[in-house]
């Protein structure tokens, strides 16, 4: 079988690319399948290990070349760069120090960014009383709306006392 | 009592229930970033926090022989990849509640609740009060937008993942299988096969579990699992009624050939055994072979495992050595009791 790209030299390497269920085949020869890798840099990459699921980290162009000054998680000094490449974090600290990075990768992972389950209890406290004042606050729209004027002014006290814990 | 010697609901469709909450501590990188030393002190603040409540025992995992690791993955108890682990790792296990937590697994702690027969709720309290052990004492990294913060971005939030082992000879024999894997993938769970990711499904034997964490409550995760392992259930017996209707004969004769292979083999590999399993296991299913319980066969297949046969027979044995090994256990497990 000749080479798919140069349609010259026998091809030697067999290479199947699967991006988001679309998938490509390659048949290349050596010489074509060395220029691929080394455009791309991860023809060979194990598809069980990290790079699999380094996949799924977006905004990080293919072929950037690294900065200087390429910005760095707080606590372990891993980049960006790094955690695309592993497809983990470094560290606890990363997901504060790539807040913004890595929001589209766990939208796409799952769903939606938000946490709605169980918190450690110094959290529960605090989550109780942002849940509290969201109730407050529609109960204060309703009244407005109703012109319950007298109601919306106690509403109004106790959000204020609330918000000022 | 380790879960598969304990009866548990739903056993003819359900082998198992597993649950496990990923925890990390604030302050200590993940592998390979973290150093001996700081795997040493999440160590030692895990066993401050938990060793030391009853009912909870520490084991060094460092001085735990190859085999009994080994052993401790045929029996669910531990991941492979922790097994494989050379850095300093520990277990701290409560084996009346079912309860083992990995120190320094890919998460600094993974507390898993493994149940027998299909109880979620069951093992996701168990876990829990480890979980709300750990919580008060020591700094669990959490963030209140993102949840539980975790190695890997796909076990963020709760942390939570719940897998269910099911037995489904029906819906394998008559190739349905294939539709409901499909299906299950489009509500948010996945199907592995019988030892995890990649692997085929041995037995009958498959499992799967939730792959989305965050943004729905533990309550939804373990809703959402009921009720596809429900469908999925009914599924199989419905099967296995239409299967039992059409082909009696064709299948009394297919699992009692097993069982007598089980009472009369010299030699029995690890691939064979899942096959006599499977046939037997239908057999109980279809009220063919009633005098045999699902714990006894579920417990005989774990006892039948290369490592914990190696350990019953206390010492090293070649691959033959340990398929006559099996089927003695085998032979002197399954006779039938005599009235």
């Amino acid at each position: 079988m000749k080479c798919t790209k140069c349609n010259a030299k026998e091809a030697t390497v067999f290479y199947r690319e699967n991006i988001n269920g679309k998938e490509t085949k390659y048949a290349l020869c050596g010489d074509c399948a060395a220029a691929m890798e080394k455009e791309t840099g991860n023809l060979f990459a194990d598809p069980f290990g990290g790079n699999l699921l380094g996949s799924l980290f977006s905004g990080i162009p293919q072929k950037i070349q690294p900065r200087k000054e390429e910005k760095k998680c707080s606590l372990c000094g891993a980049t960006f760069r790094q955690l695309a490449e592993n497809g983990k974090v470094g560290c606890p600290a990363c997901y504060n120090s790539f807040r913004e990075e890595l929001a589209p990768t766990l939208k796409r992972l799952h769903g939606t960014a938000v946490h709605r389950g169980r918190a450690p209890e110094k959290f529960q406290a605090k989550r109780s009383a942002m849940e509290k004042l969201a109730s407050l606050e529609q109960e204060l729209k309703k009244a407005i709306e109703t012109e319950a004027y007298e109601e919306a002014a106690k509403l109004r006290d106790q959000i204020r006392a609330l918000r000022g814990q | 009592m380790l879960w598969y010697e304990t009866e548990g609901p739903d056993e003819d469709v359900f082998v198992s229930t597993r649950v496990r909450l990923a925890r990390n501590l604030i302050d200590y990188p993940f592998e390979p970033r973290l150093s001996e030393a700081g795997a040493k002190e999440i160590i030692e603040k895990a066993k401050s926090a938990l060793a030391e409540k009853e009912g909870y025992t520490f084991v060094d995992f460092a001085k735990v022989e190859d085999t009994e690791k080994q052993s401790l993955v045929e029996k669910h108890l531990v991941s492979p990849e922790f097994a494989r682990k050379s850095t300093p790792c520990a277990v701290i296990e409560n084996e009346k509640k079912q309860v083992y937590v990995m120190i320094c697994e890919e998460d600094h702690l993974r507390i898993q609740c493994i149940r027998s027969g299909f109880d979620p709720h069951g093992a996701l309290s168990a876990a829990r009060e480890a979980d709300a052990a750990i919580d008060t004492s020591l700094q669990v990294a959490f963030d209140e937008e993102l949840g539980y913060l975790t190695h890997c971005p796909t076990n963020l939030g709760t942390g939570l993942r719940i897998s269910v082992m099911l037995f489904l000879p029906a819906l394998t024999i008559t190739g349905r299988i294939k539709s409901i894997q499909g299906q299950l993938s489009k509500i948010g769970l996945t199907v592995r096969g019988t030892t995890g990711e990649g692997s085929a499904a041995k037995g009958c034997l498959y499992q799967f579990s939730n792959c989305v964490t965050q943004g729905v409550t533990e309550e939804e995760i373990l809703s959402n699992l009921r009720e596809a392992a429900g469908s999925i259930a009914r599924a199989e017996r419905e099967t296995r009624t239409q299967l039992l209707e059409n082909n009696e004969d064709a299948l009394r004769d297919r699992v009692m050939r097993a069982l007598g292979t089980m009472r009369s083999a010299y030699m029995v590999g690890t691939e064979e055994l899942y096959r006599l399993y499977a046939d037997v296991r239908m057999g109980i299913a279809m009220g063919i072979c009633n005098e045999i319980a699902y714990t006894q066969l579920d417990s005989l297949l774990i006892r039948c495992m290369p490592a914990t046969v190696t350990i019953q027979a206390g010492n090293v044995l070649s691959a033959p050595q340990r398929d006559k090994l099996r089927a003695q256990i085998l032979r002197t497990s399954m006779q039938p009791v005599k009235k």
